[in-house]
């Protein structure tokens, strides 16, 4: 009887072991362009994300045609003309954080997120600050960082230059789950 | 004189004109899909086993087009302005359809395990289709 309970206890350790990668087909990527004479905005609900909160391992990826503007022209511009969604179709997120989340205890831990960003074909290397909230058994993670449109080989064309910020501001929020 | 001032006139109306719809198109909201009509009608298995086979020819296909699936719900996510529903494909992946709330809120939440017919544009492929702006047809 005691092994028994035992070998109860212990299925359900490991398996609480074992449920620490966390996923989400439905995080949220957005980005913001300010400027006097233009606001843009756009946004992503198809992020999926995975978190191994073990390895401290992060995967995100996402359609660049996902990303939806109020402006349907604005929508073609950008797909179109500046991040060639029909040759570079996805945007892919590959890294790690650094930070003590404990996925047992519910709080709100700040991390550091390091690796390799992909987008328009250009892979390039971004360190940014975030938080990993620990709640209702799931992970939600949240981050906000500045990107430059020409370190991913982005061109503006001098004439819609001032209508479009020199970094545009980029948002992520996953709400993920345990696989 | 009389034809000179009259080409003028013609002039201006015609810049004010296209001024106009150039303003109005740049303004234009990104439609919504709730009156046009799909390109495509399949079911969430078919369009996924499509993808699942050959990417390249599913996208050429799908991509960027108006499609009509039906499908079994297999999980729905609610967010502030979204309702995440996703379609059964096959053990590994499904349907993943963003449908915008309306305006008043009042779309309808499809429950899990029903049956149902969303409409709305495919814009790829990853772990499942994707498809945005969609409507929960009746």
């Amino acid at each position: 009887m005691k092994t028994l309970v035992f070998a109860c206890l212990l299925s359900l350790l490991t398996g609480s072991l074992q449920a620490q990668t966390f996923i989400t087909r439905n995080g949220y990527a957005g980005f913001f362009s300010k400027t006097p004479l233009e606001d843009i905005k756009a946004e992503n609900r198809q992020l999926y994300a995975v978190i191994d909160a073990t390895k401290k391992n992060l995967a995100f990826t996402c359609l660049v045609k996902g990303f939806l503007f109020p402006k349907q022209l604005m929508q073609e511009h950008f797909n179109e003309n500046y991040i060639e969604s029909d040759k570079f179709p996805k945007a892919t997120f590959v890294g790690n954080y650094t930070g003590d989340v404990n996925a047992a205890n519910a709080g709100k831990y700040p991390v550091q997120i390091k690796g390799q960003l992909t987008l328009h074909g250009v892979t390039q290397t971004i360190d940014v600050p975030g938080t990993i909230e620990v709640r209702d058994n799931k992970l939600i993670g949240a981050s906000e960082f500045k990107l430059t449109p020409g370190d991913f080989n982005i061109k503006i064309p001098a004439l819609v230059s001032e209508k479009i910020a020199k970094q545009i501001d980029v948002r992520v929020l996953v709400e993920c789950n345990p696989k | 004189m009389k034809k000179k001032s009259v080409f003028f006139s013609g002039m201006v109306l015609l810049v004010a004109i296209i001024a106009a719809t150039a303003f109005y198109m740049y303004q234009k909201p990104r439609t919504s899909l709730a009156d046009v009509k799909a390109d495509y009608s399949v079911s969430a298995k078919d369009l996924y086993a499509a993808f699942q086979q050959d990417e390249k020819k599913a996208s050429q296909q799908f991509v960027e087009k108006v499609v009509e699936v039906t499908g079994t719900v297999d999980n729905v996510q609610v967010s502030d302005s979204t309702i995440s529903v996703l379609l059964v494909g096959d053990e590994m992946g499904g349907v993943n359809c963003s449908v915008r709330k309306n305006q008043d809120g009042a779309e309808t939440t499809p429950a899990k395990g029903a049956t149902v017919k969303v409409k709305g544009r495919c814009v790829g492929f990853l772990m499942d289709v994707n498809i945005v702006d969609a409507v929960i047809e009746k």
